[in-house]
């Protein structure tokens, strides 16, 4: 049983593992923060995800009123045919000694995307709020040390103990009460014991094989970023970047379309391997569905990592990677491309000296788990600047470390795709349009229109706390819009246990 | 009359040790709580460590456990001719039968921490045959045999009325261990998958092993289709039970209106075979050990194939959608209304989402059944041959 460990160790599963893109739009960072309302009332969800299907995730909410005397949870799953129903709402319970916090387990049976029916009960009036969540496989649980030692230890016993029944059983269970048996059984007995030792072993044999054979199949059922292409492109003018997804799930139209998250089809982030400079681009849609088009940013040859969010139909999201190496050679000429316009909301910045944004109390160092708290004041000629939205949002933040295993792109309202969230509403507003008795205060109105609400006159912009579990170095952009120009600020830092 | 009746009962009853009652209650216990755990995951779904058919499991192993570990302990260090009969285990003295429900004990404890890590690891199964769930089948079915070995040593060295109302309880005991196995078998034996090659494979060899080997042991006349009955019997006596007790989907999403507790699939009538090797073997009493497994193998392949084939029909069909048969309540709520449901299947989707082709039955691989069922049916006759002799 203790193989699993040296299986884990496999240098093919851990590079597989280091590729893997893993959750809503966030790569090896297993949690979904969401900060924004329900209805009229102020609330924080904290969602840890299970990381397997079917897998119990850990939802916590921090309420910012005092008079709210029930929460419930429900996880919904959209369903193609509508013809499925969602369980009764699980009751989160107020944490001891926290004000306002609750909390609660949640099974998550099926892959996809759910989304989780927040209700807070104020009196006779009910809040609700919507947070969409990924179901995936994405995580591989090496076997603890204890309990290896525990199971190993287990097996063994249980090994000899069946040999030795199995010779005491040949040798003694038909011999009469009182009788012995002769010398002649006595010596059976031990081609009995090697019999069942070659037996037993073999069983053992065919079970880890059995057992290799699953962890096979559950690795390979792990949601790996869709394949795609990226091509530089020139028509003699102007250079662009070609992105195509070429992934079988794609091609097969075995994985939903694609749908704008807060106004784009996708968000790319590029990021030079230096990490000095980052663009923020939002490409459009060619007439091939699979490819996409961006100018590119006049940023320096060299090495770049992409990270692409995109989300589907579902309300399933995830982010696609990829590098490429920019330099004149590689750049495939082709006059056929029409100019295309760059999108209004693009940015880039191409050194990290800049200095107009200060992370308020930041520290270099910080332990693994700790909750980071993410909160910046922007200045602009020396005085707090007025900060407007930018793409929808107060601010947005990518957050990589800097061996590309976790890449996460956070909103003051989290880490949830807007897109996603907007789809369950509808689709929950679709489905109660005839049932008048259901009070939803709020929950329409809850729509994008509080994700502008973030915005501040005082320079201050602020994201749900996170905390990130695997140690090394970080880079964090944080991208705030002032005066017309987006403000982008890089911060480095790293986790230590 | 109710004192002849209590009169008879005391007499057969006399002189029977407790423990052997514990070892049924305990065994009972088991299975029960097997059966109602899988309606449970397919009727509720949310698992927990205490969920009240994981405690009736809990409380027959611990029976069996504490039973079997008092008896080692007494007649290791007190005295070792309190059950008239032992073996030496480690250095330890118990009947064979307590080694063998103790190590049965060991397994199921073990499967605890393994199903719990895999759960975590590899998310909630909601299959049955997964590596943890079958070392805990393999400590159930040790258990149970340590029951059957119990009641085969005392029945062996037992007399009079005694050695028939042992004989009635060695059959209850050999009954549970069909049950277990068609518990083990449910996912082969779903009503729509039993004209599939897979479902005849698996339960003729599994089957005839053990109503052969049964057979070989039993001293009554009709020792295998009474224990078919039992078996069957106790399948009913779950699927008609269960659906009496409300219970609602707490996990999603659904696709099917559940309110009460969903059934088992409706067993397989072994019994229409089990008559045949009964008959076989009064017959061909002294016939060659290997001419005999020959002939039950054969018949009972035949008999069951063109019964249950039959039968199969008949489940799906509207005629078994009522609280006797259960055709229409075997289905989990993850199951999707469809078209499909009362219609035979030919594929099946492993846990990741994979299609695979289920084979079906030809007349070529109808040969093949012949020939495992002969095989098994040797095994089981040399299993029971030597289980029948076990006296310690």
């Amino acid at each position: 049983m203790d193989k699993k460990g040296k299986t884990l160790n496999n240098t093919y599963i851990y590079v597989l593992f280091l590729l893997l893109t893993f959750l809503h739009g966030d790569i090896g960072h297993n949690n979904v923060v969401y900060e924004g309302k329900a209805g009229e009332i102020p609330i924080r969800v904290f969602v840890k995800l299970p990381g397997v299907v079917p897998g119990l995730a850990d939802v916590s909410i921090k309420v910012f009123s005092d008079d709210i005397h029930k929460v419930t949870i429900q996880p919904n799953k959209k369903d193609k045919d509508r013809k499925s129903k969602s369980p009764p709402p699980d009751i989160a319970e107020p944490i001891k000694g926290e004000k306002n916090l609750f909390s609660t387990q949640l099974w998550l049976m099926d892959y996809g995307s759910y989304s989780l029916d927040i209700r807070l009960y104020q009196g006779q009036i009910v809040h609700r709020a919507s947070i969409p969540v990924n179901s995936t496989s994405s995580r591989i649980l090496e076997m603890n040390r204890g309990t290896s030692i525990l199971l190993s230890a287990l097996l063994a016993l249980l090994f000899f103990g069946a040999i030795n029944i199995i010779r005491i059983a040949y040798k003694d269970s038909t011999q009469p009460p009182g009788d012995h048996p002769d010398r002649g059984k006595i010596t059976k007995s031990y081609i009995v014991t090697v019999l069942s030792l070659i037996i037993l072993s073999t069983i053992i044999f065919g079970g880890k094989n059995w057992w290799d054979k699953i962890d096979t199949a559950y690795q390979n059922n792990i949601f790996q970023t869709l394949e795609n292409k990226i091509e530089i492109l020139d028509n003699g003018k102007e250079k662009f970047m070609s992105i195509e997804i070429v992934d079988e799930l794609w091609k097969q139209n075995r994985m939903s379309d694609i749908i704008p998250d807060h106004g784009k089809i996708m968000h790319i982030y590029l990021i030079s391997d230096d990490y000095e400079s980052i663009a923020h681009l939002h490409p459009s849609r060619t007439e091939n569905t699979d490819i996409f088009i961006v100018k590119m940013p006049p940023v320096n040859f060299g090495k770049y990592y992409l990270f692409m969010d995109v989300t589907h139909e579902t309300g399933f999201s995830h982010t696609m990677t990829n590098k490429i190496i920019y330099n004149g050679e590689n750049v495939d000429f082709r006059n056929s491309i029409e100019n295309i316009e760059r999108d209004i909301d693009d940015s880039w910045t191409l050194n990290s000296n800049e200095n107009r944004i200060t992370w308020k109390d930041k520290k270099y160092s910080y332990k693994s788990g700790d909750n980071i708290d993410l909160e910046f004041q922007v200045m602009r000629d020396g005085q707090p600047a007025v900060l407007e939205p930018y793409i929808s949002m107060g601010g947005h933040a990518a957050l990589l470390k800097k061996d590309q295993t976790v890449f996460v792109h956070i909103h003051p309202i989290g880490t949830i795709s807007m897109a996603s969230q907007e789809m369950f509403q509808e689709n929950y507003i679709q489905s109660i349009v005839d049932q008048e008795d259901i009070c939803f205060f709020g929950f329409i109105n809850d729509s994008t229109d509080n994700y502008f609400n973030n915005t501040s006159p005082n320079g201050e912009v602020s994201f749900p706390a996170i905390n990130l579990e695997n140690t090394g170095e970080y880079g964090l952009w944080v991208q705030v819009k002032s005066a017309g120009e987006v403000i982008t600020q890089k911060f480095d830092f790293e986790i230590t246990l | 009359m109710i004192n002849v009746i209590k009169n008879n009962i005391s007499e057969l009853t006399a002189n029977i040790p407790l423990y052997i009652f514990l070892f049924l209650i305990a065994s009972t216990a088991i299975i029960v709580g097997i059966e109602w755990d899988i309606s449970w995951h397919e009727t509720i779904g949310r698992d927990k460590l205490l969920s009240p058919p994981h405690v009736v499991v809990y409380i027959g192993g611990i029976i069996c456990g504490l039973t079997c570990a008092y008896m080692a302990l007494r007649q290791t260090f007190v005295d070792e001719n309190l059950y008239n009969r032992y073996v030496v285990f480690w250095g330890f003295k118990a009947p064979f039968a307590c080694w063998v429900c103790i190590w049965g004990a060991i397994a199921m404890l073990t499967s605890a921490p393994f199903d719990d890590w895999w759960h975590n690891a590899y998310g909630l199964d909601v299959q049955i045959i997964s590596p943890p769930h079958l070392v805990l089948a393999a400590g159930i079915f040790a258990n149970l045999m340590g029951s059957l070995f119990l009641l085969i040593a005392e029945k062996n060295l037992a007399t009079g009325k005694q050695k028939y109302f042992l004989e009635l309880l060695f059959m209850y005991a050999a009954s549970l261990i069909v049950v277990q196995s068609a518990i083990l078998l449910t996912e082969f034996s779903f009503h729509n998958k039993q004209h599939t090659y897979e479902f005849f494979k698996y339960s003729l060899t599994i089957y005839s092993f053990l109503i052969v080997s049964f057979r070989i042991v039993g001293e009554h006349k009709y020792s295998a289709t009474i224990i078919s009955i039992l078996f069957i019997v106790h399948r009913c006596l779950i699927i008609w039970i269960l659906p009496l007790f409300k219970a609602e989907p707490l996990l999603g999403p659904i696709y099917r209106d559940i309110d009460h507790y969903v059934a088992p699939y409706f067993p397989v009538l072994i019994v229409a075979p089990a008559i045949a090797i009964d008959l076989i073997h009064n017959k061909f009493q002294k016939q060659n050990s290997l001419i005999k497994p020959i002939m039950m193998g054969g018949t009972f392949c035949i008999i069951f194939s063109l019964v249950q084939w039959n039968f199969a029909e008949f489940l799906l069909s509207e005629h078994a959608r009522n609280w006797f048969f259960a055709g229409d309540n075997t289905f989990p709520y993850w199951v999707r209304v469809n078209e499909n449901n009362y219609k035979f299947w030919f594929l099946d989707w492993t846990p990741y989402g994979h299609r695979t082709e289920l084979e079906r039955v030809s007349i070529y691989n109808f040969g093949f059944l012949i020939i495992f069922t002969i095989a098994f049916s040797y095994l089981g006759s040399f299993f029971g041959s030597w289980i029948k002799k076990v006296k310690r």
